[in-house]
């Protein structure tokens, strides 16, 4: 059992975190104030969160592993933006500088950090944008949510550049158009055009995705912006950011703020609906095809157990209607019958869930009440 | 002046104290045990399908002689007006003297694709209201709507006047294109048929998606860091983990119903326009002449409150109350303030109509 690993008394667990964390505190300490933008060069406290995560999540129960990935992800995000910001800024807030000085400082990193978002992917832009990689959350989510329904999953395309995709598109394209211009012949004709059409209803999807995640990009750009605006802003006032906790609220406020100015755009709900749609029409698409292999196989197909759910719920629609009829119909022959018993009989009680099913009917006082 | 002045120690300090409230955290929470939510005894008093209608039971004898029958929307699960002893919606209301009754509408499956809003409306939710009726021998009941519930309870009045003594709706969308409301703006240039005909049921992973997209920095990560600061609170994480679960507690919609709920309110802004159509009768908010309380929420981002005070322009009756909550969507039922204000409220706007 995982409890038993973790809460027996064979292991101190407080002792087994303490020391842990001392350890990663004496090498965190060196690293930071050592590290210098070195090829390849990680957060070394993002990694030991990994590490540390790794180890322990074997050991823990699914409900808690699935909350607590979560926490160690975003507690990732906050140590990559300490850090980064930290050593961003580590140059304007040493001692000693004019305030002019102080200023150019300040823009140069911000600049720095707007580079990192303008579309061109250097090793020192990628370390930037994985620092600010909080604005790729919601695009993150759709993956995962993605993923989650498909038999695919992940998007295997995802890293693509938009420009890249272009010329992808462009040669599977005209491929595609060689292949569809030879005439398709023979049994399997209509297969052949059916797999072109999925191909053509991937691509649409993948351009739709890429157009909607470059649409996010100018988001981080756009943030970037905020985030200093807002600095100014803050700085003006006399006030400035002295915690890293503080720091990453900061930049949450921003990410939310430009975010939530550009999906109020048209422009992003036409992206929106892009998405969407051109993923459903592949997958109707991928569901026809299924269907195609289901019936060759003799196996029902989604559209014959759809054929069978709509008729079976207008029977049971039906059923119900007739159901409250009859009811309504018992209810109303049971008042009849009261209404009609001589005052003698009061005692003897007629149910409408129970009619007497022996009692003669007279035709005439079985209309009265309708 | 520098405006970040974070020292290279100072955040090395401030990671390993994150670092060390996780690993804490971590140990704490795995005492914890299973996350339930819902308090509050009750029973089943009707079935129907994978509806479940619960009638709850107080500590005391209800004062209100009519009961009142709460319909949650079909998304996310009800047990959110339940979730805990001092975060409790249905509780408060017992406390108020209300005799509670709730809609559990269950999770749909793929059979249940072509159940549609009459189905819904005037199918479900007339028999539990028809139930209640005879349990109390009444020819009308309170109807408390919330959300999309909200919206149904809408209809249902104005489609059964003669069952509806008196309506509650909380945090309900009326006017459903507010220049505010973002997830209107996201539905207007989808193609819903193409979406229903292709999935089938909407899945609640996608709607967890788009909720979760209305702010999704706050929603998906801010959230996450505030928690490692009350992780060491074995009471704060458990009502934290109780919140998680029902956020991600997301049933499938059944198809039809959801492709007539975008079409008909989102994306034809049917109810106000009077062409909202449910089976064979058109829903005409003026035909809602009963008492009318519209609750909702000041800082609500899912139904923005533009979206609910349109309600007062278009029902029929003249009797209308409004009530703003200071708080979110959620807020109105789980904050603690909620729980003091809410249902005591209630209570005695319908002691005051009984």
């Amino acid at each position: 059992m995982s409890d038993d690993k973790l809460g027996n008394g064979n292991i101190d667990w407080s002792e087994f975190q303490r020391k842990y964390w001392d350890a990663w505190n004496a090498i965190g300490r060196q690293s930071l104030s050592a590290m210098s933008p070195q090829k390849g060069s990680g957060n070394p406290w993002a990694e030991a969160l990994d590490h540390w995560w790794k180890a322990m999540s074997g050991s823990t129960p699914p409900e808690v592993n699935d909350f607590y990935g979560k926490l160690v992800e975003q507690g990732k995000a906050f140590f990559r933006l300490a850090e980064g910001m930290t050593k961003t800024f580590e140059s304007a807030a040493s001692g000693g500088h004019k305030l002019m000085d102080l200023q150019h400082e300040t823009e140069k990193a911000l600049a720095g950090m707007k580079q990192a978002f303008s579309g061109s992917s250097t090793e020192a832009h990628d370390l930037m944008r994985q620092v600010m990689a909080f604005w790729e959350l919601p695009l993150d989510t759709w993956q995962r949510t993605l993923s989650s329904l498909s038999v695919m999953p992940g998007d295997h395309l995802q890293n693509l550049k938009l420009e890249g995709l272009e010329r992808v598109a462009e040669t599977i394209d005209e491929r595609i158009d060689r292949f569809l211009s030879v005439p398709a012949v023979g049994y399997t004709r209509e297969w052949q055009e059916q797999l072109q059409e999925h191909g053509r209803l991937w691509l649409d999807y993948q351009r739709a995705f890429q157009r909607y995640a470059a649409g996010f990009n100018q988001l981080g750009l756009k943030s970037v912006e905020r985030f200093e605006q807002k600095l100014k802003a803050l700085a003006s006032d006399g006030k400035s950011v002295n915690a890293a906790r503080e720091l990453y609220d900061f930049w949450v406020d921003c990410c939310e703020e430009v975010y939530g100015e550009y999906v109020a755009t048209d422009e992003y709900a036409e992206l929106h609906a892009q998405l969407v749609n051109t993923l459903m029409q592949l997958k109707r698409h991928a569901g026809a095809l299924t269907d195609e292999f289901l019936g060759a196989m003799n196996m029902p197909t989604r559209r014959e157990v759809n054929t069978l759910h709509r008729r079976l719920h207008e029977t049971r629609r039906e059923g119900k209607v007739l159901a409250a009829e009859i009811a309504a119909l018992k209810e109303k022959i049971g008042e009849t019958r009261q209404l009609q018993r001589p005052a003698g009989e009061a005692a003897a009680t007629v149910t409408a869930d129970k009619p007497q099913p022996t009692r003669p009917k007279r035709p005439k006082a079985a209309h009265s009440g309708s | 002046m520098q405006p970040i002045h974070i020292r290279p120690d100072q955040a090395t300090e401030e990671m390993l104290e994150f670092n060390r409230k996780l690993g804490a955290g971590l140990q704490n929470l795995l005492k914890i045990g299973p996350i339930d939510a819902g308090v509050t005894p009750k029973e089943a008093v009707y079935r129907e399908d994978k509806l479940v209608l619960y009638h709850f039971k107080g500590d005391t004898t209800p004062r209100n002689p009519i009961p009142v029958m709460i319909v949650y929307a079909l998304v996310n699960r009800p047990y959110m007006t339940d979730l805990q002893e001092d975060r409790s919606t249905v509780r408060g209301l017992l406390e108020a003297g209300l005799d509670v009754y709730l809609i559990d509408w269950g999770y749909p499956d793929r059979a249940d694709r072509y159940l549609t809003l009459d189905d819904y409306i005037n199918g479900y939710m007339d028999r539990c209201v028809d139930v209640i009726r005879k349990r109390h021998k009444l020819d009308k009941i309170n109807i408390l709507g919330i959300c999309q519930g909200g919206t149904f309870s809408l209809c249902y009045s104005a489609l059964h006047p003669d069952k509806v003594r008196n309506l509650i709706t909380m945090v309900t969308p009326v006017d459903f294109q507010t220049d505010d409301n973002l997830l209107s703006h996201w539905v207007q240039k989808m193609d819903v048929d193409l979406l229903v005909d292709t999935m089938g049921n909407m899945p609640g992973e996608i709607l967890n998606w788009t909720f979760l997209s209305l702010k999704p920095f706050r929603l998906m990560g801010q959230k996450y860091m505030d928690m490692v600061d009350q992780l060491h609170d074995e009471h704060k994480a458990k009502n934290f983990l109780r919140m998680e679960k029902w956020i991600f507690d997301s049933p499938d919609q059944a198809g039809e119903a959801f492709r007539q709920f975008c079409k008909y309110f989102y994306q034809r802004n049917g109810l106000i326009k009077g062409k909202v159509q449910i089976g064979e009768h058109r829903v005409d908010l003026k035909n809602i002449t009963m008492p009318v309380l519209n609750i909702y929420a000041t800082e609500d981002h899912l139904v923005p409150p533009a979206a609910s005070i349109a309600l007062k322009d278009h029902v029929g009756t003249k009797d209308y109350t409004e009530l703003a909550f200071p708080g979110g969507h959620i807020g109105i039922y789980v904050s603690s303030r909620a729980h003091k204000e809410v249902p005591p409220s209630i209570g005695k706007w319908l002691d005051e109509r009984s």
